[in-house]
């Protein structure tokens, strides 16, 4: 079968869609029901309706930024529409979003090791063990976790299917309803979660320099959005439904709890590995998209000719950056819930809007 | 502190020294620019154990408790 010339290094839209599921997977599973819960109590499931209408707008953002732009790269793009100076510095203000995002990533995967499975064991360890073998991934390129991803993401998403199908008949009506009027507040607040879930869009063109197929990516974001949004509700249902909003609220890993729980003919138990392997997957390559990412930035800010030099020295210092994060697991979550979620949402969607704003006035797009 | 001295100096011996053969400038300044912030930062970290914290910094700054 003869390659395409072009094709080398470009990662397809679908490729592209998939990466944008498996980002937002392990912070789905781990920070969103907590945070649902205790923000908006029962009526947290429903909360991923209130942002239908921005997620749906973003699509149609990047839908009309991306789908007429042929071989150009995302920062070109941007640079195209801001202006050099102002595409820089905006690229840059990502650069650092990105690099925090990462040292979070990259720190609470350790802690969430520690604080369910392993909890002899120093943080640095898993740490250290993560950054040595996304090093060895990043080498690789982003046509190769583009599609790594490809092949992950269903498997992901199988799991989570398997794993609910046993949950959801134990589902309890009177801790999901009712839903008043008075919830609609506590709704669009706990919405915010959902939102940042759905905030790495633009970091996802960022991945590869090159985008194959460009015209249908509205559609491809789309169903991705669909399939991904689907498994959100599905999620808060289960966690709330099953624990009620109290022990939701409180619990560190609320799915985990009621993955326990599951019994299969009264034989089978103790799945809860499934979900650790869950977690595994989908943390590393949240970890590995966001450094490809980070790199690529650093590649067009700085021209550098070869990101794959940095590799080595960037990991090290995500290493510091990972333990100087913060102190501890509460710090971290309440830094995220408190400040970070909210300057996520910023990036991933006040961003892309200031994009397709700054483009119609230009007549770029 | 000394352990991450040494091991940037095995990273710098091997990766620098294929940035210098091939003459990538920006590579090497960015490079060294990576490898000052780790230092700098990882003395700090290693002297402010319990005190040196982003996310405590900023909850402090915006009185979150």
């Amino acid at each position: 079968m003869q390659q395409n010339p072009g094709a080398k290094d470009k990662a397809s839209t679908r490729q592209l869609a998939m990466l944008y599921i498996i980002t937002g997977f392990s912070p789905a599973i781990r920070f969103l029901p907590s945070f649902a819960a205790k923000v908006a109590k029962e009526a947290g499931w429903a909360s991923p309706f209130m942002a239908v209408i921005p997620i749906g707008l973003n699509i149609f953002f990047f839908h009309r930024i991306f789908s007429k732009t042929k071989d150009k790269s995302t920062f070109e793009v941007i640079n195209d529409i801001l202006g050099k100076f102002a595409g820089s510095f905006v690229i840059f203000l990502h650069l650092i979003w990105i690099m925090l995002l990462l040292a979070f990533n990259i720190r609470l995967h350790g802690e969430r090791l520690i604080s369910t499975v392993f909890p002899n064991i120093n943080v640095t360890f898993f740490i250290v063990v993560t950054l040595i073998v996304t090093s060895v991934v990043l080498r690789s390129g982003a046509t190769a976790i583009a599609r790594m991803g490809e092949f992950l993401t269903p498997i992901l998403l199988l799991l989570f299917t398997f794993v609910s199908v046993f949950l959801l008949p134990n589902i309890r009506a009177d801790a999901i309803l009712p839903v008043y009027f008075n919830d609609i507040i506590p709704m669009f607040k706990a919405s915010f979660g959902t939102l940042y879930l759905f905030s790495f869009g633009l970091l996802i063109f960022m991945v590869s320099p090159q985008i194959a197929n460009k015209k249908g990516i509205g559609k491809i974001l789309v169903k991705a959005a669909l399939v991904y949004f689907t498994m959100i509700v599905v999620l808060l249902l289960m966690s709330i439904g099953i624990l009620g909003s109290f022990v939701a609220a409180k619990a560190s890993n609320p799915f985990l709890i009621i993955v326990k729980q599951i019994s299969i003919l009264d034989t089978i138990e103790n799945i809860e590995s499934l979900v650790i392997a869950m977690w595994l997957l989908s943390d590393s390559m949240s970890i590995i998209i966001l450094s490809i990412v980070t790199l690529n930035i650093m590649k067009h800010l700085f021209k550098l000719s070869d990101q794959k030099n940095l590799i080595n020295i960037f990991f090290v210092f995500m290493y510091i950056a990972s333990l100087g994060i913060a102190q501890n697991r509460l710090e971290i979550d309440v830094f995220n819930s408190a400040i970070f979620i909210y300057v996520s949402v910023f990036f991933g969607f006040a961003m892309p809007f200031l994009l397709y704003a700054v483009g119609k006035i230009r007549r770029k797009i | 502190m000394l352990q991450l001295i040494v091991i940037i100096l095995i990273i710098g011996f091997i990766d620098l020294r294929a940035m210098i053969k091939n003459k990538q400038k920006n590579d090497i300044v960015c490079f060294l620019i990576i490898a000052l912030g780790s230092i700098l930062y990882g003395y700090y970290y290693t002297n402010n154990v319990y005190t040196a914290s982003l996310s405590g910094f900023f909850l402090r700054l915006l009185q979150i408790q």
